[in-house]
């Protein structure tokens, strides 16, 4: 799993270099098998600038001439090819000497016989996802309304990211989500904590009447959530969350998908995002599939499934393999207006049966069949819901589909002192202890022998790993 | 009479004396002394002759017959001498003389050479030696060691199958279990063999080499699997070498450890003398080996009590490490072999190396 380290540092931000922090997760379990860096080598020479103006250039019909405040006495001259480029706009550029992500090292230089000191950058240029569309514009992507020319890009734009690759074990699916990472990383430095962002929910309980689901199959389902969005402006996301994107190795594509896989990444909970409008009938239906039934999939493949794998349908038929992959039929497009999102549970090896069968694997597929908690589904819909609000101005219904049994009450397993240092041949003080488990979530309680742990849900499979301990 | 007695003998010696080898001399031997020769002839017919003379002519024809066999022994002496001392000289071996072109000599296959390298430090240590099968049971292999019945190891894309009940071992590991239902605590065991898995790459063979360890007893802990590792990481990377155990997860140990060694190329620094990043650890100064951790309770509880082993395995009683590394990846590390591949092309290129 790709972390970039300045959003791990958002959750949990301890006094120490990448190298050391390195160190600590590969010490306590979560290895870092490597460290990317993501963006430019180097921030010298990135600064925000104005255009002042852009005229045509004399002898070519593609380059415009334009003059650009970088905070100096005099304003520089910069030669663009881009079509958006226009007078009044903020933009990001690199002064000669700068070096970008694929190791050109700008200089000052005639372009058709101007001179053109440095370059007006797009969003590809500094590997923040987008950029198809000419140079990147900054005014109303980043909170502060002005921005003075001059000023440091790496100051408002994340343009340098370290990047790390961590190795997460079969027994720690909760270290799947940025948050999930943060709260090891607390625990192996004993750096503050933030609260889970999933914390403060805007959405609410209780019952939806916009859509219906339905659940055949809950042996293979064991929570299925949706909530619906309405008013939704589908647009590009705002440069910080398609930076954040790029650097997790994710594509950015509208705001809505990248909301659904911006929650994923943070919560390790995979959502999907449905244009309700497209869902005939308003209704979905969970259910194994028939032997031989076929279901085209987002990728424009025709699937051919068994009687051991998961469809979600419409009235129409089967838009999704559950899990895996979504249908075309209802995915969101540019014209969407009300957005159906799913988080839903899964059986693990029964994904990882479907996946392996088909031949199909997904970012989704890849987590399901790690084994998710059911109480992760609430986790993603409330970051979801927030940014739904804030970057698409959706308007969140009330109440949440949410079907599924009662999550077993939490398991208690004795941890005895004698039984620890036996196993460890080293003493470990019971206050340790508490402590070390404490800070990974489990509470526990002191009993004559050693303590009483309680396994939070999202650990659920340490039940399994450590009985009788 | 007597003339032609001393005439038969003056020719007979002048032939002896000329004789060259020892097969001329027999033939004048027979010639001369023979039943049909003439000598011998005129001797029996002494007794015909007139009593006057047969004094005389016997006396003559015994002395020359005598004189002939004296010098045809002194003759055959001389001969049997000059031949041996001929055949003497013929026949001396010239040892400073060069050698014949040197033949192919066959030698160990440098995964055979590793096996034995590590086998012989674990019985240094205590270990015995043991094999099992490479045909084995899904119960040995998945379910006895804890595997969920949904563990994607147990995929046929993971496992080969011979029927549903009979794979290719995937890992020595199932020998933990092996062992401990045919001997009784405490146990110290080391078990190599080959393994198989449906991989195909740079670093993963269809078919490759693991080395188990177990041992199980009374009070077998963690620390105890960290100095035996260490003990071990010294004998194959050298007397500096470190060791490092770091958390890890595997379904038949608990807790679970992925352990390193300190990098024998950079000395655990990551770079080399003159500043460049160590193209062995990666810059990392630690090297993975192996995969090990603390026997988990339910292995135990998959070991049935039986006559072999009383008093059997009882996960409040004993405990214990296991350990289990890849032959060919210490081969690797240890001689810098960069692809897997290598070991099984039988280029005499790279044996040869090794030999």
């Amino acid at each position: 799993m790709r972390v970039p380290l300045p959003w791990l540092r958002e959750y949990c931000d301890p006094p120490l270099a990448v190298a050391e922090i390195e160190e600590r997760l590969t010490m306590t379990g979560t290895k870092v098998e490597a460290i990317h860096h993501h963006g430019v080598p180097a921030t010298e020479g990135f600064v925000v600038g104005r255009v002042l103006g852009a005229e045509p250039h004399p002898d070519a019909d593609r380059l415009r001439v334009c003059t650009v405040e970088l905070g100096d006495e005099q304003p520089a001259q910069i030669v663009c090819g881009a079509p958006n480029v226009a007078a009044g706009q903020t933009v990001a550029v690199a002064r000669p000497g700068a070096v970008l992500p694929d190791g050109t090292k700008l200089s000052r230089r005639k372009l058709r016989g101007v001179v053109s000191e440095g370059m007006i950058l797009s969003a590809g240029e500094l590997e923040i996802g987008g950029g198809a569309d000419g140079i990147m514009v900054l005014d109303g992507m980043l909170l502060d309304a002005e921005l003075a020319p001059g000023t440091p890009l790496a100051d408002v734009l994340a343009i340098a990211i370290d990047v790390i690759e961590l190795e997460i074990t079969p027994n720690r699916p909760d270290c799947l989500g940025v948050y999930g990472v943060a709260r090891e990383l607390h625990a192996a430095t004993a750096a503050a904590l933030v609260p889970a962002p999933w914390e403060q929910d805007l959405g609410s309980a209780g019952d939806l009447s916009r859509a219906s689901v339905v659940v055949e199959c809950p042996e293979l389902c064991p929570r299925f959530t949706a909530r619906v969005f309405e008013d939704v402006t589908i647009a590009q996301s705002p440069l910080w969350l398609r930076a954040r994107l790029s650097a997790a190795g994710q594509r950015p594509i509208n705001n809505v998908v990248d909301i659904t896989n911006y929650a994923m990444l943070l919560s390790g909970q995979p959502l999907h995002a449905f244009d309700l409008d497209r869902v005939a009938g308003a209704r979905l239906t969970v259910r194994r599939a028939t032997d031989g039934e076929r279901v085209e999939t987002l990728d424009g493949q025709t699937r051919t499934l068994d009687g051991e794998m998961v469809v979600i349908e419409d009235a129409d038929g089967p838009t999704s393999i559950a899990g895996v992959m979504g249908g075309a039929r209802s995915e969101v497009t540019d014209a969407t207006a009300t957005v159906l999102m799913e988080v839903a549970s899964w059986s693990g090896p029964n994904i990882h049966r479907t996946s392996s069968a088909l031949g199909l694997r997904s970012e989704a597929s890849g987590r399901f069949e790690k084994g998710l908690q059911p109480e992760q589904c609430l986790h993603a819909q409330a970051v979801a819901t927030r940014l739904m609000i804030e970057l698409c101005g959706a308007r969140v219904l009330a109440g949440t589909i949410d079907i599924g049994a009662q999550p077993p009450a939490p398991a208690v397993i004795g941890l005895r002192d004698a039984r620890v240092r036996a196993i460890l041949g080293v003493d470990v003080e019971r206050a340790r202890q508490a402590e070390i488990l404490q800070a990974l979530d489990f509470a526990s309680a002191a009993v004559a022998d050693g303590l009483d742990v309680t396994v939070p849900a999202l650990r659920r499979g340490a039940r399994e790993a450590s009985p009788g301990v | 009479m007597i003339d032609r007695i001393a005439k038969l003998r003056a020719q007979a010696e002048g032939e002896i004396a000329a004789a060259a080898s020892s097969e001329q001399l027999e033939q004048l031997r027979v010639r001369h002394l023979g039943r049909k020769a003439e000598l011998p002839q005129l001797l029996r017919e002494v007794a015909n002759l007139p009593a006057e003379q047969r004094g005389e002519v016997g006396k003559a024809a015994n002395m020359a017959r005598q004189a002939l066999e004296a010098e045809i022994h002194a003759r055959a002496e001389m001969l049997a001498g000059e031949e041996l001392e001929r055949t003497l000289h013929e026949d001396r071996v010239d040892v400073t003389l060069p050698g014949a072109p040197p033949q192919p000599l066959g030698s160990l296959h440098l995964l055979s050479s590793t096996r034995r390298e590590l086998e012989d430090i674990f019985l240094g240590l205590g270990f015995t030696v043991m094999e099992g099968p490479e045909v084995e049971r899904v119960h040995y292999n998945f379910d006895a060691l804890n595997h969920s019945p949904t563990h994607p190891a147990r995929a046929r894309t993971d496992t080969f199958y011979v029927s549903p009940e009979t794979v290719l071992r995937t890992h020595t590991s199932p020998m933990q279990v092996r062992a401990m239902e045919a001997h009784p605590p405490p146990l110290y065991v080391v078990i190599p063999g080959r393994v198989y898995r449906p991989d195909s790459d740079a670093t993963h063979t269809p078919q490759f080499h693991q080395l188990e360890g177990l041992a199980v007893d009374e009070d077998i802990t963690l620390a105890d699997l960290k100095g035996t590792l260490l003990e071990f990481a010294r004998a194959v990377f050298g007397d500096e070498r470190d060791v490092r155990l770091r958390p890890h997860f595997f379904p038949f140990t608990e807790p679970s450890v992925e352990v390193d060694v300190s990098c024998f190329n950079c000395a655990g620094t990551g770079f080399l003398k003159d500043g460049a990043r160590c193209n062995v650890c990666k810059g990392e100064g630690w090297l993975e080996i192996l995969g090990a951790g603390e026997v988990d309770p339910n292995v135990y509880s998959h070991v049935p009590s039986n006559p072999q082993n009383a008093p059997g395995y009882d996960p409040e009683k004993v405990q214990g490490f296991a350990f289990g590394m890849g032959v060919e990846r210490i081969a690797m590390l240890k001689h810098g072999i960069p692809d897997l591949r290598i070991y099984y092309e039988n280029d005499l290129r790279f044996l040869e190396q090794f030999a």
